[in-house]
């Protein structure tokens, strides 16, 4: 038998084990035979097409590990690698009727959402390779379903530690369902536990149903010897909106596949990332807004800081379909190169099949904004520190939206880390 | 409101039936290049090039982006036509026809009035050509290629081929392999001219191919400005005109290089245009592309010198089913060089008009400054653009500002002129007027009247 057989059919045997509905398991089936055959994507000016960006290995169960006490407060789920330590929800949530729960549980008690939500509307499964082998493959996961008019004041907070101790690939699902009218915020944590070689395939897809409003803020620090396929993507209907807020401090190599589909008529979708490339790490980002839907809006706000040897390729793509009258794509991408060794790229592009219309781009490179840091200097700080400081301000669009001020605490030392290690290799290059 | 007149039909789309002396005939293959070579005695080490860019040319795959153009008959095409055994330095001398068709398109008299010198290549050859005096006695070498290459070998064989090698694309291979005609300038050291050198470019029979070779050095401390123009008749049957220009700017040297491309609709245009800039040059393109039914170009400048400097203005106009996908490649290699791109482009009836860009900062751009703007108007929901920039970072000590737009014509813009008792016509056409004067400003004169003229009247019909 060849390795891709002996593999399905150990997916085979783990489905049946966990006792995963029919429709699931056909699927899985399909999407075996169909990966082999579908290409993998492509982004413009990102080459990762020869990194081991396909799971292999996806099947050992993660080896107990202790929970954080500290992850687990307020609405929270905690997991690591097929482990779901904790999962706890406030009496709001159950009095709302909210479902939470691991991708387990959601197959066997929730079949019914995930068949009509799942891989078919945000994520189609059979688009590439990645989507195909993603299915095929799916081991983990999470599911939120946000009924009808209900409106959370606390934000659902979930910590996702791919674990890589054992040199497992991770492959995991987040489905995010906020019903008509429904409104909430959710913070997704991710990172790495281990450092053993491993490949990780993430896909996150949210449904917004009419005039819902989801504030996604998603930080991702996943570890150097990780190589990941991250995709999250909005499918909007009428009126509904989602503010997504990213921060990608990973340390590995990562692509980064984010897109809103506006499908409905003024639906929203407010996309802002903030990305750090530090070592020898080589980050592809590419955005896409689709606007379907008339008087849609979508903005793109992306800023990257480039350190060491390091690459960060931002493609911005805002693309406007014949009909979406009175639609507006807006982008800005910003970069900051601190490196001479490094390298940047900032692709904006627009396509637009429609007239009546607004659309407009605007990219900028350079250096850090000297003013400033002659002002800050000015009042007695160091250059390096004054440096750290005008960058902070600079990745401030993503920090001032996470709604959790330890987790925003816990990400600006993160940063400072990030760039104390760049401005070390500049001063030691140089 | 009114219906307006959309009447009148391309300008320029008439033909002449005049007989070529000497044709290779329809179709490609290696007895042809040899052909071609052998009827312009050429030498040994140009017959060799040509026939390696042949091989590649049938290797190479076509372009993996852009247009389809699965529809472009390259087996049908007439590649060499030669249309008189001498090349006229009078006017008098021209054949009569071919004299009538210039005659109208306005090119002696444009000459008498303002340029330094003019030549005219009507399909593959060059068919007259005048230099003024004064200006032929600083020393400037202004002739056809094929003219060049039997009269300073050297000089061509230094420079040929070596900015856009015959494998940068399929349709360089092609022009590698069976080039004819095209302008040759050198302007030496410390010679400066003001006064613009033009060259007229123009396909009569259908189905024709017209391989153009520019090649044009200006030395140290020299300036030189040269305008070329294109037309040809209207066909059922698609002609080809796939031009390869080279541009060497010296140290302290300046070129501007401005084309009016007003192909008709049945001309693939695809070119490749490349300049090179040492210390403290300065390339200028300006490119107006209003005709053709497709176009492919994307002039470039390699920055290879300290303070050297690029600027690229543009304006693309695709009317009805023309589709205009151009844009520029700025390739910063060395310190403190500056470049500017800015690009306006039109679209209605179903023309598609395309920006695809290409910025570079390389690991010695030190000090060096990019700026682009696109800016689009799309005049109504049959039309459609893209706008697809790629900007490259090296270096860490460099700044790049980018800016783009897609709209529709401006209704505050409108409501404005039309509250002030203009009819919504003249106002739209005023506002698109306004829209390129940032590049009909920089033309001679001449062109610029002429222009606007020709927007005018692609404009016409366009509002009712």
């Amino acid at each position: 038998m060849s390795d891709l057989k002996v593999l399905e059919q150990s997916v085979i045997d783990f489905s049946n084990l966990k006792k995963e509905p029919g429709w699931f398991q056909k699927l899985r089936k399909a999407a075996f035979t169909k990966m082999t055959m579908l290409e993998l994507p492509s982004f413009e000016k990102i080459r990762y097409q020869r990194w081991p960006i396909i799971p292999k290995q996806t099947l050992l169960e993660s080896r107990k590990v202790e929970l954080d006490q500290k992850r687990a407060v307020g609405n929270t789920v905690v997991q690591v690698g097929s482990r779901t330590l904790s999962l706890k929800l406030t009496n709001e949530l159950k009095q709302k009727n909210v479902i939470i729960c691991d991708w387990e549980t959601a197959l066997i008690e929730h079949s019914d959402l995930i068949q009509k939500y799942f891989m078919t509307k945000a994520v189609k499964w059979d688009a590439d390779r990645l989507t195909a082998a993603h299915l095929a493959q799916l081991t983990s996961g999470l599911f939120i379903y946000v009924p009808r008019n209900v409106e959370l004041d606390e934000p659902i907070t979930s910590y996702l530690t791919q674990d890589a101790r054992d040199g497992q690939d991770y492959v995991h699902h987040v489905l995010i369902v906020a019903a008509e009218n429904s409104r909430f915020s959710y913070l997704e944590n991710r990172d790495t536990l281990g450092n053993e070689t491993t490949t990780a395939n993430i896909i996150v897809e949210v449904i917004a149903e009419q005039n819902s409003h989801v504030k996604f803020a998603g930080v991702d620090q996943l570890g150097e010897t990780t190589t990941a396929y991250i995709n999250r993507r909005g499918y909007l209907l009428d009126n509904a909106k989602i503010d997504w807020s990213i921060g990608l401090l990973n340390d590995g190599n990562i692509i980064g596949d984010f897109d809103s589909d506006l499908i409905g008529a003024g639906a929203h979708a407010d996309v802002k990332v903030v990305a750090i490339s530090t070592g020898n790490q080589i980050q592809g980002i590419d955005t896409r807004v689709t606007n379907y839907g008339k008087h849609s809006i979508g903005q793109i706000l992306q800023h990257g800081v480039i350190l060491s040897r390091s690459t960060l390729t931002f493609n911005g793509i805002g693309h406007i379909i014949k009909g979406a009258k009175g639609a507006n794509a807006q982008q800005e991408s910003r970069v900051l190169m601190l490196s001479t060794k490094a390298r940047g790229d900032a692709n904006p592009i627009l396509l637009i099949d429609e007239n009546d219309v607004q659309a407009g781009h605007a990219a900028s490179v350079g250096r850090v904004n000297q003013e400033q840091l002659y002002y800050l200097m000015s009042r007695g700080l160091h250059k390096e520190g004054a440096e750290r400081l005008v960058i902070r301000g600079f990745l401030g669009p993503v920090l001032t939206a996470i709604p959790a001020a330890d987790v925003r605490e816990r990400l600006i030392e993160t940063i400072e880390g990030k760039l104390i290690n760049g401005q070390k290799f500049e001063k030691v290059s140089r | 409101m009114k219906e307006l007149d959309v009447g009148g039909e391309y300008e320029y789309g008439f033909k002449d039936d005049f007989e070529p002396i000497y044709s290779t005939g329809r179709g490609l293959t290696e007895a042809t290049v040899r052909e071609i070579s052998a009827a312009k005695n050429e030498p040994e080490w140009m017959l060799d090039y040509r026939l390696r860019a042949f091989a590649l040319y049938e290797k190479m795959p076509m372009p993996s982006f852009g247009p389809d153009l699965s529809q472009l008959d390259l087996a049908n095409m007439r590649y060499f036509q030669r249309a008189s055994d001498t090349i006229a330095r009078d006017w008098d001398d021209v054949p009569d026809k071919i004299k009538e068709t210039f005659d109208r398109l306005g090119v002696p008299e444009a000459e008498r009035k303002y340029l330094a010198g003019s030549s005219a290549q009507y399909e593959s050859e060059v068919v007259y050509h005048h230099m003024r005096e004064d200006f032929e006695k600083l020393g400037i070498i202004f002739m056809d290629t094929d003219s060049a290459l039997q009269e300073y070998p050297e000089l061509v064989k230094q420079y040929f081929g070596k900015l856009v090698p015959a494998s940068n694309n399929k349709f360089s291979a092609l022009n590698s392999a069976v080039w004819s005609g095209g302008t040759f300038i050198y302007v030496p050291k410390g010679v400066k001219t003001e006064v613009p050198i033009q060259s007229y470019f123009r396909i009569n029979a259908e189905n024709t191919g017209q391989f153009e070779r520019t090649l044009i050095i200006v030395d140290e401390g020299a300036s030189v400005n040269y305008v070329e123009g294109c037309t040809a008749p209207n066909y059922s049957a698609d002609s080809l005109h796939a031009a390869v220009v080279e541009v060497n700017v010296m140290k302290d040297a300046y070129c501007r290089y401005t084309t009016i491309q007003n192909w008709s609709d049945n001309v693939y245009s695809l070119e490749t245009k490349r300049a090179r800039a040492l210390e403290n040059a300065t390339m200028e393109w300006v490119d107006g592309n209003l005709g053709s039914k497709v176009t492919m170009k994307y002039p470039s400048i390699y920055l290879d010198g300290q303070g050297a400097h690029g600027t690229m203005l543009s304006i693309a106009f695709a009317g009805g089913n023309i589709i205009q996908d151009t844009g520029a490649k700025m390739i910063h290699n060395a310190k403190k060089t500056t470049s500017s791109i800015v690009s306006k482009s039109l679209c209605k009836d179903g023309g598609r008009v395309d920006y695809r860009g290409y910025l570079k900062f390389g690991r010695h751009s030190d000090g060096s400054f990019a700026h682009v703007e696109c800016d689009t108007i799309i005049m109504d929901d049959q039309s459609a653009s893209d706008t697809i920039p790629f900007n490259e970072i090296l270096n860490g000590n460099v700044s790049m500002e980018h800016e783009a737009k897609v709209s529709k014509i401006s209704e505050e813009q409108l409501y404005y002129l039309m509250s002030r008792g203009i009819s919504e016509a003249k106002a739209t056409e005023m506002i698109v007027m306004g829209f390129v004067e940032p590049f009909t400003k920089e033309l001679p004169m001449e062109y610029a009247v002429e222009l606007n003229r020709l927007i005018e009247y692609q404009m016409e019909g366009s509002v009712g």
